[in-house]
């Protein structure tokens, strides 16, 4: 049915700080949502996409852009971006509140493509303790036109346990 | 297949992860009088942890923010709601929204007529955690007086869970004409 989510792969990582999603791109589709659910974490920090490329290799170059603006409820906004970045922040903040646990949906434009550069957009929403909400709205792109296999979601802080799930949208 | 079934397979799991299902859809055209509420009040909060919320073609005679609120029986709380939002217009004015204790959580600008918003809803029907929000939105100005959006976050900051969402006005003129629509994810 057009218009839908399909399940392509999900992984689960406990205590690590990455998670890949290995071998969910293809060329059925030319976008996906990627969520991130059942996240715990011991430390606060942050969540960020790295792509894997057709051999299975994670992309650490740095061949990544990004935007975002970060809406917090109780201070001023912050602006952040980067050129030649080695990753694509941002897509959330890591709570370390299990009742602080927000959302998220992130999409993947034409990562199967070779001859296109794979675009990223994310809106995420989360707690930080003993201040207020944070939400994030971003951009980014991986500046090269190569074929993506699968996603990589790691985090800046000691480490984070949650599944990562993979959509194709129809 | 009726909304609610044949969505948990034997075992417990999600047969369908992902897949998008109404659970209702409200309408009004050219309303003989004004409405200034829009309530969804069985939302299957059991069974969804992310509720996806769209409204279109919002119709009224005055300026409002478009807002949320969550309730349980029929009774909406009014306090306590967090949200940031970034407003920005065709005239290149932008400007930040926020608040750490309001009466509603807003998911729009401040605007006319025209408006069109979709919203994520997280957690809502889930006790152990707060309910959150993200959402964008793009709507007329004034009266055909150029273009104003918002994108955001919100967020109901206590450990409860709720069975009702409430669409609102923050202005005593209502709506005349709205569609609103309410689905469930289905998430793995």
């Amino acid at each position: 049915m057009a218009g839908s989510l399909e399940l392509v792969k999900s992984a689960t990582g406990t205590s690590v700080t990455s998670i890949d999603v290995t071998d969910c791109f293809s060329d059925k589709y030319d976008v996906y949502a990627v969520t991130v659910t059942d996240i715990s974490a011991t430390a606060g920090g942050i969540l960020q996409f790295r792509l894997i490329d057709s051999v299975g290799s994670v992309i650490s170059a740095s061949e990544y852009d990004y935007a975002y603006l970060q809406v917090d409820s109780w201070r001023a906004f912050i602006q952040s971006k980067a050129t030649g970045a080695t990753t694509i922040d941002r897509l959330t903040y890591l709570s370390t509140a299990s009742t602080g646990v927000g959302g998220g949906y992130h999409y993947i434009f034409n990562p199967y493509d070779s001859s296109s550069y794979t675009f990223t957009t994310s809106q995420g929403t989360g707690w930080l303790n003993g201040s207020g909400m944070i939400g994030t709205k971003g951009i980014g792109v991986h500046k090269s036109a190569e074929q993506i296999t699968g996603v990589q979601v790691l985090t800046n802080s000691a480490g984070f346990s949650g599944t990562v799930n993979v959509f194709g949208v129809k | 297949m009726p909304i609610g079934q044949a969505k948990f397979g034997l075992l417990g799991g999600v047969v369908d992860p992902g897949k998008l299902e109404l659970i209702e859809t409200q309408t009004a055209s050219s309303a003989s009088a004004d409405i200034y509420t829009v309530n969804f009040e069985s939302i299957q909060e059991s069974e969804y942890n992310v509720h996806f919320l769209t409204f279109s073609d919002g119709k009224s005679n005055g300026y409002q923010y478009l807002s949320l609120r969550f309730g349980n029986g029929g009774t909406y709380t009014t306090s306590g709601y967090q949200y940031a939002g970034q407003d920005y217009q065709s005239d290149g004015n932008f400007s930040e929204k926020k608040s750490t204790s309001d009466n509603m959580l807003r998911i729009g600008p401040y605007v006319y007529q025209g408006e069109n918003a979709y919203a994520y809803i997280y957690n809502i029907g889930d006790s152990s955690k707060y309910t959150f929000t993200t959402s964008m939105s793009s709507c007329v100005k004034g009266n055909n007086d150029g273009f104003r959006g918002q994108f955001g976050s919100g967020v109901y900051p206590s450990a409860t869970s709720f069975n009702n969402i409430q669409i609102l006005r923050t202005n005593s003129v209502g709506w005349y004409g709205f569609k609103a629509s309410l689905y469930g994810i289905a998430e793995s």
